[in-house]
């Protein structure tokens, strides 16, 4: 079965068709939802408030529509639906404040039309079109929720933030509920809620301006002093930098030159001490020298006096031996000289050979007086030269 | 034959018939017509209350008594509460009643008279209580008190009007 769909669109609140003008060829059905709500006027009596129901085969069909061209049923039935559901309605809100600022916005009102109170919409559809929708309804008590609630309700509030006040919000729904009650209750329309949403208003966006302005300042101010903050610190690490620097370096030169000096103290204390040491050392190795010289020339001394003794005793016995020695060839050639005289056997040659023999007999007794000297034997200390057997040199002490 | 009309309901139905016009007892053939007549009028009560409060809020606001004006606001929006409870609550079907799961017994029935009875007993009583409100205000004497009272009174009928839909289920 066909259904009639009264309402093709959010924004219809209510619509009042005559069922007449519903021409089909087969009868259609009406649907009515819990939030919708059907007044049936039939002849200009209000016969019917219906909801929540199906109305079977109510609306168009061939022959309905023959018997109305029959003249029977009514002459006159209309329908009036309406929507029995809160609708929101957004009114536009100006006004100024007492202290002259301009405020704009939006008055939101929730609505609401009660099963009840469908039939009273017959007062607005007398005046009107068949169709109501939120426009509708904000044009016809937009000039009056203005007039007795808006404006006068704004010239109370002291500046803007009071229009923005929890007190404004429920001031403001009261006023609706108690000044536009009679004329919501003459076209039975109730009042659920009402709210207003303000704009941002002139003054309000001047001081932003200002505001906004003002941080600009500010920040570029923040921004120089902390450029020029940057640059006195800068400048104040640069100095103290080069200030440290120059110490530094002061130190430094005071440091190297201390440490040279001191290097080359040290080198003084080392050469001093080196000296000091090969002084020593040299002092010692003279002691040493001249100790060693004493003492090797007591025991050359000692050695020669040895020696010297020696000789002597060598040279007195070899003179007594040679002594001793002619004696026994003086008294020998005196005995042969004795006996060449006494046999007559002397003569000159004998004479000769005897002197000769004699000569040579000396020569051969002749002691050598001084040592040999071995030639290539020399003092390596002195140059001094060594006689054959010895080990010490005889001018220097040096053992050899 | 009436099934939902007996005798230990009896007192209830006869109470409930004297409140409310064509109160059918959930008889057969009246079901969806009574249970329609019971939301009616207590769509219709708290129509009475909120008219009573609407007008002591007026009043308030217009004499300055902001604190009185938000009080009646308050118990506006919990009528209007109340009315959305009603106007969108469950019809049911006419065969079987209320649930296409579940069929409402005899015993069930005896019981949704008795809530109902209570219903529409809190709901008198709050609107005699807006009413004395009204009088209050104007008498000049304890508004605020009266107006909360009255509020009170239209929370326990929403609550109470709120367990219809279990006694029907057969929850409660």
């Amino acid at each position: 079965m066909a259904t009639h769909r009264w309402r093709d669109s959010p924004e219809v609140i209510a619509r009042m068709i005559d069922s007449g003008s519903i021409k089909s060829w087969s009868a259609k059905n009406i649907v009515l939802k819990p939030n919708e709500t059907c007044v049936i006027m039939a002849d200009g009596k209000i016969q019917d408030i219906l909801s929540e129901t199906v109305l079977k085969n109510y609306v168009g069909g061939f022959t309905r529509w023959l018997g109305s061209k029959m003249g029977m049923g009514s002459r006159d039935h209309k329908m009036i639906f309406a929507m029995t559901g809160p609708f929101d309605l957004l009114f536009k809100m100006e006004g100024k404040t007492a202290d002259g600022g301009r405020v704009n916005g939006m008055l939101n009102m929730r609505l609401q039309i009660q099963r009840d109170d469908v039939p009273k919409l017959v007062n607005i559809f007398a005046n009107s079109g068949r169709e109501l929708n939120r426009g509708f309804f904000v044009k016809m008590y937009e000039t009056e929720i203005m007039s007795r609630v808006v404006i006068p309700l704004l010239a109370k509030q002291a500046d803007i933030n009071a229009v923005r006040s929890p007190d404004f919000a429920d001031m403001i729904e009261m006023a609706v509920r108690a000044e536009m009650r009679g004329s919501f209750d003459q076209y039975g329309v109730t009042m659920l809620r009402a709210f207003a949403v303000v704009n941002e208003t002139d003054l309000e966006k001047l001081q932003v301006f200002k505001q906004q302005t003002k941080v600009l300042t500010d920040k570029s101010d923040l921004i120089n002093e902390t450029a020029l903050a940057a640059i006195d610190r800068q400048q104040s690490l640069t100095l103290a930098r080069i200030e440290a620097e120059k110490d530094v370096a002061k130190a430094k030169a005071r440091g190297e030159v201390e440490v040279a000096l001191e290097s080359e103290l040290l080198e003084l204390r080392k050469q001093e001490a080196e000296w000091a040491v090969e002084r020593d050392d040299m002092a010692a190795r003279q002691d040493i020298q001249l100790d060693g010289k004493q003492r090797k020339m007591d025991i050359a001394m000692g050695a020669f006096e040895q020696v010297q003794a020696a000789k002597r005793a060598r040279m007195e016995q070899q003179s007594d031996a040679n002594l001793s020695r002619q004696q026994h060839t003086d008294d020998m050639q005196r005995e042969m000289m004795k006996m060449a005289a006494d046999s007559g056997a002397l003569t000159p040659e004998v004479m000769q050979t005897f002197l000769e023999q004699q000569s040579a007999q000396k020569s051969h007794d002749q002691p050598i007086t001084k040592a040999p000297v071995n030639a290539g034997n020399v003092c390596a200390s002195c140059g001094g030269g060594i006689q054959m057997g010895w080990n010490i040199c005889p001018n220097c002490g040096t053992e050899q | 034959m009436t099934i939902g009309n007996p005798t230990d309901a009896f007192t209830y139905v006869r109470a409930l018939q004297m409140l409310v016009g064509g109160y059918g007892a959930y008889q057969r053939d009246k079901r969806r017509e009574t249970d329609v007549a019971v939301k009616e009028e207590i769509l219709r009560g708290a129509d009475r209350v909120r008219t009573h409060v609407e007008n002591v809020h007026d009043d308030a606001y217009r004499d300055g008594d902001i604190k009185i004006a938000k009080a009646c606001q308050s118990t506006i929006e919990e009528i209007d509460a109340l009315r959305n409870d009603v106007n969108l609550g469950e019809t049911g079907g006419e065969h079987p009643f209320f649930s296409k799961q579940i069929g409402a017994s005899k015993k069930i029935l005896n019981k949704l008279i008795k809530h109902d009875h209570e219903t529409m007993t809190l709901l008198v009583k709050a609107v005699n209580r807006s009413n004395d409100l009204e009088k209050v205000a104007a008498e000049e004497g304890d508004v605020m008190k009266a107006v909360r009272e009255t509020r009170q009174l239209v929370s326990s009928v929403r609550g109470h009007f709120s367990e219809r839909r279990a006694v029907l289920k057969k929850i409660i």
